[in-house]
């Protein structure tokens, strides 16, 4: 198969710290965090949530007020900045793939409410029923005439929606692929995670010794993706490059890691496969990074796995501290982060990280940012049923 | 670029059956009633308790997946998975909000929001058939099933996977078919004729459920064995004639008016008159699984010879297209409009010429 070098033009981000990349520049530079309370549920059940609510003065709307089309909203404003980012205006041929683990659940909730009750239901709320509305909504918006794909792999759709979008450039198969995803705080997510005892009632704190779990989060990214030789048709520069995806399924459990990493680890050779790379050319490790017990015991395991004895030698971050937990759209944000990251030259914080799990020998997480030399980033993701991807991104030459 | 795969196994579960023949030994055109399977069933080397905990939905999907495999008499090794889906495990989430309304979220079931999650079937897929390769969930309307069988051909001609196990499921749910009601769709009044824009009036096929797997692999691996038959992505502007069949999605739903608007583009492509089967009269409407069911009877009408019951076609249609098969076919090609607009298409054909 004849492959094409894909390059990223344009990105858009949106979460707990902000909307637009400056925004997550800022986060990156000055280790800024977007997590706090805020209140969830009603009566004798309102309780406060530490998360990563995207700020009202990004996104003036309440849940309420966005319950059928918050994360379609959301994705459609990261998409709206990658393709302005990218130098295109107007109505454009791009394909478009979204990530997305509920969609706009909160829609079907509130529809389900309003049939309990014996009220008349808003039939719009339907969305709720529907995940796949979220790239429906972006093309819309944003004047996106190609196909249209919406995906789940859980926690791991943002990247998977990347990945594919990126195989799709490799192949030939598009020219032009606006990937990434989005996710939207909800009571059923909060209540779901809380049901599973994974939130955390503090500030998450990955690969912590004292690490209790996850503070929940919503946002979207996305890339603008092009074949080299249509970017440069069009005289677009990239921002970097994309090198490879793989990925995995555990096999092993609905809603926790396998401590073995093997996921992990499958996906990240995948990757490495594909990019024809060496484990040893990995400069940084972009992790998942939840602050669950299992998640970072799994990331911890595949990486020593795959990186052996230069394991220490390889700054890896999380930045779930800063914007909480996104679900599908992480994935997207972390390759956002990782794509500044190589453009800057510069390892990201691991926010309230203080202490290292002393299970996690050699693995090189620091709570304060790190200026040094990338060429070369690994990005990790995992989700829940055991769905791992990874992705590679390269340094573009000046 | 060559992107045709061959299918090497076939999976299936619905109210009708569980294997092609009871599909096609369907004869109810026209009947507008919700269909739901309502027994039991269980998948080889499954504990019930486990097949208990899983939705509907899901168990659809492990049911079909593990018969596709089965057939393909593949190894579980290199082999990815694309799973559409339109409305994720209803029932579950159902049950989730009923405990989180009435006893608060310390109450709500940790089952039943991990098996509702939206790609809880795949991953069920994956781990009682221990298939580690890699795939994801494909979210999509009445198109969607469509769509993952192209996702998966060129997974395989790229290598990406040696083999790839892909399909659809649907549950029914008396939510999403009120709500559906309510939109003035699948009225449970049998159609007059297929395609059946809403501007014809009130009619439906009524909403159904199941499961539907396949199993392709690339034309190289086919070394002293046949597949079963030969699948290629196709887009409809791409399309220059030439099928014996054309299997449409339409239900009187929403998809309906994209779907005429498809088959009359089709007709105007040219070539010998292809007949126009309709897949909707005989498992109700599936949403995302229709496709993948229109794809599966595609692999019976080219690879089995089978023959499949007509359905009276739109006016507009009927100098087109034969109301019927008159013979067995060599080549059938799917079509499936989404309400969105968005077409997917894929053909079909005999191994006879591997």
């Amino acid at each position: 198969m004849d492959t094409h070098e894909v390059w990223i033009t344009g990105m858009g981000a949106v979460s707990a710290v902000g909307a637009g990349v400056p925004a997550h520049l800022d986060a990156l530079f000055n280790g800024k965090t977007g997590l706090s309370p805020h209140p969830f549920f009603e009566g004798a059940h309102k309780t406060d949530v530490v998360c990563g609510m995207v700020p009202r003065e990004a996104f003036p709307y309440s849940i309420e007020e966005t319950s059928s089309d918050r994360a379609s909203r959301l994705f459609a404003m990261a998409c709206r900045e990658a393709l302005a980012g990218s130098g295109v205006e107007g109505p454009c041929r791009a394909d478009i793939i979204a990530g997305t683990t509920a969609s706009n659940i909160h829609g079907g909730t509130v529809y389900y409410g309003q049939k309990r009750r014996g009220e008349t239901q808003d039939a719009r709320l339907l969305s709720g029923f529907l995940p796949s509305a979220v790239a429906d909504f972006a093309a819309q918006e944003n004047l996106i005439t190609g196909r249209r794909f919406t995906l789940s792999s859980a926690c791991a759709s943002g990247a998977t929606a990347v990945g594919h979008g990126f195989r799709m450039l490799q192949s030939g198969r598009a020219s032009m692929v606006c990937a990434g995803g989005a996710e939207a705080l909800s009571p059923f997510l909060v209540a779901g995670f809380n049901s599973l005892r994974l939130i955390s009632k503090n500030n998450c704190r990955p690969f912590d010794a004292g690490r209790d779990g996850l503070n929940l989060g919503e946002g979207a990214a996305a890339l603008v993706m092009e074949s080299a030789d249509a970017a440069r048709a069009r005289k677009a520069r990239p921002m970097a490059i994309v090198k490879g995806f793989g990925d995995a399924l555990e096999a092993y459990h609905h809603t926790r890691s396998n401590p073995d990493g093997s996921g992990v680890a499958a996906a990240l050779c995948r990757a490495l496969n594909a990019a024809s790379w060496r484990a040893r050319a990995i400069d940084h490790v972009h992790l998942h990074g939840t602050a669950t017990v299992f998640n970072d015991l799994s990331e911890y395991n595949a990486l020593a796995a795959v990186l052996g004895d230069r394991l220490p030698s390889v700054p890896a971050c999380s930045t779930k501290s800063m914007t909480g937990h996104t679900l599908g759209a992480s994935g997207a944000l972390s390759a956002v982060f990782a794509v500044l990251s190589l453009t800057r030259g510069l390892v990201p914080a691991t926010l309230f990280h203080e202490t290292l799990d002393p299970a996690f020998i050699g693995l090189s997480v620091s709570s304060a940012p790190r200026a040094t030399a990338l060429e070369r980033i690994a990005l990790t993701s995992l989700g829940f049923g055991g769905e791992a991807a990874c992705l590679l991104f390269e340094r573009a030459a000046a | 670029m060559n992107e045709t795969v061959g299918i090497s196994g076939v999976g299936l579960i619905g109210p009708w059956g569980a294997d092609l023949a009871s599909l096609r030994a369907q004869r109810w055109p026209g009947r507008g009633a919700t269909r739901t399977l309502d027994t039991a069933f269980s998948v080889d080397g499954v504990p019930k308790n486990d097949m208990r905990r899983m939705s509907k939905l899901t168990r659809f999907s492990v049911f079909a997946a593990a018969g596709a495999m089965t057939q393909a008499r593949r190894p579980v090794d290199g082999t990815g998975i694309f799973l559409g889906l339109t409305h994720g495990s209803t029932s579950h989430l159902v049950d989730f909000h009923d405990y989180l309304f009435d006893y608060g979220p310390e109450m709500a079931s940790p089952n039943s929001f991990s098996n509702g999650v939206t790609n809880a079937p795949l991953s069920s897929v994956s781990s009682v058939l221990k298939m580690t390769c890699g795939g994801t969930t494909l979210l999509g309307y009445e198109n969607n099933g469509c769509d993952a069988l192209s996702w998966g051909a060129r997974a395989v001609v790229d290598a990406h996977y040696d083999a790839c196990l892909v399909g659809s499921a649907e549950e029914y749910s008396p939510h999403i078919h009120d709500a559906y009601k309510a939109c003035g769709w699948f009225a449970d009044v049998p159609p007059p004729f297929l395609p059946y824009p809403s501007g014809e009036g009130r009619a439906g096929v009524g909403t159904g459920e199941g499961g539907a797997f396949a199993v392709m692999e690339p034309l190289a691996r086919f070394t002293g064995k046949k597949p079963l038959c030969l699948f290629t992505p196709i887009a409809v502007d791409e399309y220059r004639g030439g099928a014996d069949v054309v299997i449409s999605g339409a239900g009187a739903g929403p998809q309906d008016e994209h779907e005429l608007k498809a088959l009359q583009k089709l007709a105007a492509a040219g070539g010998p008159r292809p007949a126009l089967l309709f897949t909707r009269p005989l498992f109700g409407e599936t949403f995302g699984l229709g496709a993948t069911l229109s794809a599966l009877v595609a692999c019976d009408i080219t690879g089995n010879g089978a023959v499949y019951p007509p359905f009276p076609l739109h006016p507009s249609l009927v100098q087109s297209f034969k109301a019927e098969m008159d013979a067995p076919a060599a080549s059938a090609l799917v079509i499936a409009a989404a309400r969105n607009g968005r077409v997917s298409a894929g053909l079909f054909s005999s191994s006879g010429s591997l």
